[in-house]
């Protein structure tokens, strides 16, 4: 469970100390592509805590989700069609959605800790 | 909790690359200002850059009238400055003008064709125009204008399409010349037998009238000179 969150900041710190930069043009699509990104790892963690994990599905995913987005937001802005915004819309709405599962999942186990500790 | 499995090692990974990209895209839009599309950012250099010209331009500008006022702030102190000051406008042509002299309008002459329509027999040419006043001027004319243009030494006269373009604004008939002189002088010149009136008058309607006061525009654009310059010639 720790250790996502130690993988966020430790990207976070490397990327800060890092002297990389995306060229401004690519920023657009680095934006939906992180979008999907952080989506997937909401997905994850998801599907681990209901212990549907699977290794593959999730690389796939994160790996896919982020190219596809940012690739259909390209061809969007080519064709002059706002795909972005179905990609905004569609990993918006999934991520809240997971984030509310994480939450039940949360309560979930502080209520049998709770309880745990009342019988003993 | 457990031992890392492989699926939490994966979650960890993918993790430090999205950490990674979040980095990124953070340091983008520190660098980029935000919301703001490539396009429109294209588009704010661009008017930025042509107003940082126009104001360099206006500062020129500023620095011009300011050296202006200063001259007037130093001749006011001079009768004599601030009337050589007049006089050497008057001579560019910057000064409105009045006195006598003639006003001749130039419009197209039509004709009636067989089946009734009328039809112009000759649009206006520039050279028509310049040649009246190369009369004007040669008669001694002091101040003249077409259609309220004054003409300076820098003036052009020239057909741009249906246009006659005169300091680079654009004028179509009719024509209205006013010259300030002796309007005696100015008629009589115009009117010469087989004189330029009397050429023009057969593919354009062209009058001439005296009057005892007219007032000619002074020049309004201004002049820049870029390679030209003036010799100071030194008094030994």
């Amino acid at each position: 469970m720790w250790l996502p969150i130690i993988g966020i900041f430790l990207g976070i710190i490397l990327g800060l100390i890092l002297p990389w930069q995306i060229p401004t043009n690519y920023a657009s699509y680095m934006s939906i592509a992180v979008l999907a990104a952080l989506d997937s790892v909401f997905g994850g963690i998801r599907a681990s805590l209901e212990g549907k994990f699977q290794t593959d599905i999730f690389i796939s995913g994160f790996f896919g989700n982020a190219f596809l987005a940012a690739g259909l937001a390209y061809i969007g802005d080519r064709l002059d069609v706002p795909i972005y915004l179905a990609a905004i819309f569609a990993f918006g709405n999934r991520l809240f959605q997971n984030f509310a599962e994480l939450r039940r999942h949360f309560l979930a186990y502080l209520r049998r800790r709770l309880d745990d500790n009342d019988e003993k | 909790m457990k031992k890392p499995s492989a699926g939490q090692f994966a979650i960890t990974l993918v993790s430090l690359i999205l950490g990674l990209m979040l980095a990124a895209q953070f340091k983008n839009v520190q660098k980029v200002g935000g919301n703001v599309s490539r396009q429109r950012t294209q588009e704010l250099i661009e008017h930025i850059n042509k107003l940082e010209q126009d104001n360099e331009i206006l500062k020129n500008q500023i620095e011009e009238y300011e050296d202006i006022i200063s001259s007037y702030e130093n001749a006011s102190k001079d009768e004599t400055l601030i009337n050589e000051l007049i006089k050497t406008k008057s001579i560019a042509g910057l000064l409105p003008m009045e006195g006598p002299g003639v006003v001749i309008t130039v419009d197209n002459l039509y004709i009636n064709t067989w089946d009734g329509e009328q039809q112009t027999v000759q649009n206006v040419y520039y050279d028509d125009l310049l040649r009246l006043i190369n009369e004007l001027n040669a008669a001694g004319a002091e101040a003249v204008a077409i259609n309220n243009e004054r003409v300076i030494s820098t003036t052009e006269i020239r057909n741009a399409g249906d246009y006659i373009v005169i300091n680079t604004n654009r004028h179509s008939v009719p024509f209205e010349i006013k010259a300030i002189g002796n309007p005696e002088n100015l008629e009589a010149a115009l009117k010469l037998l087989g004189g330029v009136v009397e050429n023009i008058s057969q593919i354009l309607d062209i009058k001439i009238r005296t009057e005892s006061k007219i007032t000619v525009p002074g020049y309004e654009g201004t002049i820049n000179f870029k390679f030209a310059q003036p010799i100071q010639e030194k008094k030994s």
